[in-house]
């Protein structure tokens, strides 16, 4: 027990800041309720959750600007609440969303506001000062500003010379409390990109309050995860930024992916279908695809509200994917392997169960070739069959799947050139 | 390459000779001018005939050194002393409030220390032995209950939005106007002097005590405190949040700067009444040339501000009319013109 304690106090004297169940309210409207962590030195963390979590309020009290109504917030082992602003404001800076200035001031002027606490109230700048203010200036690029007005500068301009006032004010730890919310996508990433190089090459301890998870997963190494004033997950990206968490805190239906170049987590949005709209028509359409061949479609079905099923579908396929969690039912097999037996019997149950079935591009090859042989028994059964009619380039058989095609056109099944064709014959 | 502090140092530096050399133009003008009219030559003769060392063989006329010494200059140098107060008040009520058309007549903060003033001439204090310092020092305590008053009142949740500021300004000051014109109205014989006071008056007469003794130390003592708050009025202009992040003491510095201003607008609207838009028309016209950064706009504001009033003084003497009057009608359309062109501004 008391060896717990003591490795906590060691825990927290090596922190750089250290947050211990930090409460704070706006009269009777509680924002923080027992807010922990600590930032090592050198880590860059991204802390993200819903509007109204209580992110921003959190950078406030780490700043300052709020005191807490409970709880403490320590910077290398000292209280906040002892250290007076002036001192903090030369080891913590903060880049926030707001930036507006009063009056006309130029960016020079600007950046050197991020003195302000290295001097003495009867000093001046020295030539330091300036030499210090320049140096910010030419790492976020925004020396040619420096003669500009701070209202002439375009957003991202803008964030690149306040993110050089708070250098200047050589920092240790960088809270940056939403910096990209009104940029362009490109100055979003320009933004990030400098705060990472910051981050690393000084070694900077970064801690950044975004609404953006793809943002957030990129950048940060770990994530606090705030909600309704409490963090409720901490850890890596990878860890945090899930479709349950998202589900849970954010209320929002997402799939997360990897970004393919760089691996960190990626969020998609789920449009939420209207429960009326989900397979309005009642129309049942049984779709033979894979390779990624009918993932649009399937989309586009789902929403204009068919009934879809498809199969047979190798799982790891991306059209497989899309299937899963769209279709009412997919066929599956494993990966690589052809069609089995079991699964050749489904799929044709669920195509001659369909009103429509639909032969996407995909390549044919002796794996997948039953589900040629499904289509055409479903369509020789009366089953209305749609396909495409330039299918040469789907053979990967050696012709057997030209037959096939051949043989399917014969019992009866119509073609398109493209997807809207098949809406054309699909009924309503 | 020169850094940019030395630049600015420099802009300010000459715009601050050119404007020295610019009142002491205006002010040699004003002497001239007047029911008599002294030629320039022999006014130069007067002004330098009581520095010992320059001594010119000109003619000079009794009644015209009189009239110079004893009427004119005292009146120019009362107008220097007044103007340069209420367009630092300006400066820094702007400064303070994020809000290009603060100014102490706009904020109900004249009204308020005229109040003060009137409530203790009408007292009697005025008369007491000593009892100089109860005007201003009431003056002082009016202009802070006003400005604590529109501030309050034009405060939504942390921020005070540039449009509700000067509607509070509005209200304040109708309620102080009002309980102005409620304690004159029981002056009874001094009337027609408090009233010709309250337009605006920059002759020193028999308040020449008060100014020697109460008024110019109160304003020594307020601008020094402006002086060492420059810098902080800058980071100011980022707002207040953005203050305390780079490490000002926000609330201390705000309740020094309001105080301020508020003791050096109560000194001199209890010397001369209540004259508005100085703090604004100045200020802005200075800040256009010099920039926005405080340590160059307060003190070229403050010589700006001083030749402002002695060019609108020279006018109300010409034409006969309160000095007040005049710096209204040239005050009001710019402040129109400010309300158009920062509309962009006052919606956000």
């Amino acid at each position: 027990m008391w060896n717990s304690a003591k490795e906590d106090v060691e825990r927290s004297m090596a922190a750089l800041l250290s947050v211990n169940d930090v409460h704070f309210s706006y009269d009777s409207h509680t924002v923080l309720r027992g807010i922990s962590f600590q930032l090592e030195p050198g880590v860059m963390v991204g802390l993200i959750g819903p509007n109204g979590s209580g992110k921003s309020t959190l950078i406030k009290v780490l700043s300052k600007v709020l005191k807490p109504t409970r709880g403490e917030v320590q910077f290398r082992g000292r209280t906040t609440a002892r250290i007076p602003s002036v001192e903090l404001a030369r080891h913590v800076a903060v880049v926030s969303q707001d930036m507006t200035v009063a009056f006309s001031f130029t960016g020079i002027e600007t950046v050197l506001a991020g003195r302000y606490p290295h001097i003495g109230r009867f000093g001046f700048e020295t030539q330091r000062d300036v030499e210090i203010a320049r140096r910010a200036m030419a790492f976020t690029d925004t020396i040619h500003l420096s003669d500009r007005y701070i209202e002439e500068m375009s957003g991202g301009e803008r964030q690149r010379v306040f993110l050089a006032r708070a250098l200047a004010q050589e920092p240790e730890l960088l809270l940056l409390d939403e910096p990209t919310t009104h940029l362009d996508i490109n100055h979003q990433i320009e933004i990030m990109d400098l705060i990472r190089t910051l981050h690393r090459e000084r070694n900077l301890t970064v801690l950044s309050v975004t609404h953006d998870l793809n943002l957030a997963a990129e950048y940060c190494g770990r994530l606090l995860l705030m909600s309704e004033g409490r963090i409720v997950m901490e850890g890596s990206p990878s860890r945090v930024i899930t479709d349950a968490a998202i589900k849970t805190v954010y209320g929002a239906d997402a799939v997360v992916s990897k970004n393919p170049k760089t691996g960190a987590p990626h969020i998609a949005l789920v449009p939420r279908v209207a429960p009326a709209a989900a397979q309005r028509t009642g129309i049942k359409v049984h779709v033979i695809c894979g390779g990624g061949t009918a993932s649009d479609l399937i989309r586009r079905l789902v929403i204009e509200g068919y009934a879809v099923t498809a199969g047979v579908l190798n799982e790891g396929d991306s059209d497989h994917r899309v299937a899963t969690s769209l279709a009412t039912e997919v066929v599956t097999a494993a990966p690589f392997s052809p069609v089995s037996d079991s699964a050749h019997a489904r799929n044709l149950e669920l195509a001659r169960a369909a009103d429509v079935v639909v032969v996407s591009r995909v390549p044919i090859g002796q794996g997948n070739l039953r589900n040629l042989e499904a289509a055409i028994e479903a369509s020789s059964a009366g089953v209305r069959t749609v396909v495409f009619d330039s299918f040469e380039n789907q053979d990967f058989c050696s012709g057997e799947a030209t037959d096939c095609f051949r043989k399917l056109i014969a019992s009866g099944a119509q073609t398109v050139t493209d997807i809207s064709g098949i809406f054309e014959i699909l009924p309503r | 390459m020169r850094s940019p502090s030395s630049r600015r140092m420099s802009k300010t530096f000459w715009s601050l000779a050119l404007l020295l050399l610019l009142w002491a133009v205006v002010a040699l003008l004003s002497a001239m001018i007047g029911p008599a009219r002294i030629p320039f030559g022999e006014c130069v003769s007067i002004l330098c005939s009581r520095l010992p060392w320059i001594s010119s063989g000109d003619e000079i006329s009794e009644v015209h050194e009189t009239i110079i010494f004893r009427v004119r200059l005292p009146r120019i140098l009362m107008a220097s002393l007044v103007g340069a107060t209420l367009a630092v008040a300006g400066a820094v009520f702007q400064g303070l409030l994020r809000n290009p058309l603060a100014e102490p007549y706009i904020l109900g903060v004249s009204s308020g220390a005229a109040v003060g003033a009137t409530t203790a001439m009408l007292a009697g204090l005025g008369a007491v032995a000593g009892g100089f310092a109860f005007i201003p020092a009431a003056a002082f305590l009016g202009a802070l209950v006003a400005m604590t008053a529109t501030y309050r009142l034009a405060k939504l949740g942390r921020t005070v939005p540039v449009h509700t500021l000067i509607l509070a300004g509005v209200v304040v000051n109708a309620f102080f106007s009002a309980v102005v014109m409620f304690i004159v109205s029981r002056a009874g014989p001094q009337l027609h002097g408090i009233m010709f006071w309250l337009m605006g008056n920059l002759e020193p007469g028999a308040g020449a005590e008060m100014l020697a003794r109460f008024v110019v130390p109160m304003v020594v003592v307020g601008f020094f405190a402006i002086g060492l708050h420059c810098r902080d009025l800058n980071v100011l202009a980022f707002g207040e949040e953005s203050a305390v992040q780079l490490g000002m003491n926000a609330e201390a510095v705000k309740r020094i700067l309001f105080v301020s201003a508020s003791l050096i607008t109560g000194a001199v609207v209890a010397m001369s009444g209540m004259i508005g838009f100085v703090g604004l028309v100045v200020p802005h016209s200075v800040r256009m040339v010099v920039g926005a950064d405080h340590r160059s706009l307060i003190p070229t504001a403050a010589v700006a501000g001083a030749s402002f009033l002695i060019l609108a003084d020279t006018i109300a003497r010409v034409v006969t009319v309160p000095v007040g009057a005049v710096t209204a009608l040239v005050g009001c359309p710019f402040f129109a013109y400010l309300l158009r062109t920062r509309k962009r501004m006052m919606n956000a």
